[in-house]
């Protein structure tokens, strides 16, 4: 059963084939896991703490100092009907003491695949990298769920050198019915409840005794596009957005943040990049949010909200288009007078504002100052440069 | 909207030489992400691969001449001509100076600067070719 983000199935690379060629001594085997040390001064600075990051996939180097041609055409075959690093297969990795191989499902690593001729029918294969895909996933149980502070427990797991702490990440959007979506750095299951692998980093989670919002980034992968397919098939904005952390040695879930997504963005490259916000954010916003345009937004001579009719000329009483910008400019220099208080200014006729000592009270109150308008009438529309 | 860009038209053959060194790459463009634990996903962004070749050559000062003129002709990376892989062309190692045969033939550009170092009566020079559509 393939697996889903949301209503999204996931791309699932099936193995075929086996890499064609066997390699030559010395075939090397690697792998690193990915751990972030914290070093203390306390204990002659020999006291540190580790966190596992994840084990790291194998890495199998191939070379063969001699290859045959027709080994060559079969290798250049292979690797156009895997398309490169995006198809998987199997491939039989000699064991250690030299005596039979064992099977690993591997893709070739994201780097040009190279070979050298050194004559007419012999070309030599210089390294190959290939990556395990891993095929079994850890799954945990919870011992208990707590709510961004640790208990004795956590507090005390905490305390040792060796350190795992799974990120994991549900957001539910706003849309009736829709699945959750839970992912993780890795497939694991933790509580029953399978978290796939798509979070690639976060940061911004903080805290402060000021009257600022957290505003938490995460980066998911957005490879194989499922995460612009999810953004297209559900509206994520607004939707609730929890962070958590699971402790693989004491089994504590601690629920560290919750948000909404206010912003999501996506590009050509492989992530998609989530901004989420918690319950300040919207009142430290500004209201209304205003984009500041030199190109008038009103349809020319509409008999509307355009106060002008015929060939350029003003409606008897409005304001001129100078006065109309430059009593606009003023008004969005002023940083003292919110809303939208310039329309219901700039709507008023002349008659009842131009000239009169509120209008010149105004003025001074939001540094009224001169501005040389172009007015071009294009296309229906009317430009102030 | 303007329309799509035009594919490269190459109108010249690079000057076949024998090499002492000759290394074939191709690569995919595949976007890929990677996590610790050694999950991945990816997805290939091109339906066949570019190729890229690298050569050495020792050649005599004529024929420095003749590929030092048609390097500087090419102005570089700028333009693009026909490049004949002697491994794929029919027969083997020939090289259609009119650039009309079709096998082995790829359309590339020159990738990098021209650098030369001579020696009693030869001058060695590398150089590497990238495919272009």
């Amino acid at each position: 059963m393939p697996d889903t983000i949301g209503n999204i199935t996931v791309p699932n690379i099936t193995p075929t084939g086996t890499f064609p060629i066997v390699p030559d001594y010395p075939y090397g085997r690697a792998h690193r896991p990915e751990v972030v040390i914290h070093s203390f001064e306390s204990g002659n600075t020999k006291i540190e703490q580790r966190f596992l990051l994840g084990n790291g996939a194998k890495r199998f180097a191939v070379r063969k100092a001699v290859m045959r041609d027709s080994d060559r055409i079969a290798l250049r075959d292979f690797f156009e009907a895997r398309y490169g690093a995006f198809g998987a297969f199997t491939y039989n990795a000699p064991n250690d003491n030299g005596v039979g191989t064992t099977a690993y499902t591997c893709r070739f690593a994201n780097e040009p695949l190279s070979w050298d001729m050194l004559g007419a029918a012999v070309a030599s294969l210089s390294g190959v990298t290939l990556i395990e895909a891993p095929v079994s996933a850890p799954a945990y149980t919870i011992a208990s769920t707590e709510t961004r502070f640790p208990g004795t427990a956590l507090q005390t797991a905490l305390l040792s050198q060796v350190q795992e702490l799974i990120p994991v990440v549900r957001i539910v959007p706003k849309q009736p019915g829709y699945p959750a979506i839970c992912l993780s750095d890795r497939r694991c299951t933790i509580g029953g409840q399978l978290y796939l692998p798509r979070l690639l980093e976060f940061d911004g989670i903080s805290q402060g005794i000021g009257n600022e919002s957290d505003e938490a980034r995460f980066t998911f992968g957005n490879a194989d596009r499922v995460m612009r397919d999810l953004a297209n098939d559900v509206d994520l904005f607004r939707a609730a957005v929890e962070f958590s952390l699971f402790h693989v040695g004491s089994n504590v879930k601690l629920d560290l943040w919750k948000g909404e997504i206010v912003n999501w963005a996506l590009d050509a490259g492989p992530v998609f990049q989530v901004t989420a916000a918690d319950g300040l954010y919207e009142l430290n916003l500004p209201y209304p949010t205003r984009h500041i345009s030199r190109t008038c937004w009103k349809q020319f001579s509409d008999g509307g909200g355009m106060s002008v009719h015929g060939a350029g000329k003003p409606r008897p009483g409005a304001l001129p288009f100078s006065r109309q910008y430059e009593l606009r400019q003023g008004l969005r220099d002023s940083e003292r007078l919110p809303g939208s208080w310039d329309e219901a200014l700039l709507r008023r006729r002349a008659g009842r504002t131009a000239g009169r000592p509120h209008q010149r009270q105004l003025d001074g109150h939001v540094g009224f100052r001169t501005v040389s308008v172009d007015q071009r009438f294009a296309g229906g529309r009317i430009d102030l440069r | 909207m303007p329309g799509s860009i035009q594919n490269a038209a190459p109108a010249t053959v690079l000057p076949a030489s024998l090499s002492i060194s000759f290394t074939h790459s191709r690569e995919y463009a595949v976007l890929v992400n990677e996590y610790p634990s050694g999950e991945s996903q990816q997805s290939t962004q091109a339906g066949n691969s570019r190729k890229s070749w690298r050569m050495s050559k020792r050649l005599t000062p004529t024929q420095l001449q003749t590929l030092r003129d048609f390097y500087d002709a090419r102005q570089g990376a700028t333009q693009p001509f026909w490049f004949y892989d002697p491994w794929e062309t029919v027969p083997r190692f020939s090289s259609d100076p009119a650039g009309a045969a079709a096998a082995g033939r790829y359309a590339v550009r020159f990738n990098g600067a021209w650098e030369q170092s001579c020696d009693l009566a030869r001058a060695e020079v590398t150089i590497e070719l990238v495919e272009v559509a």
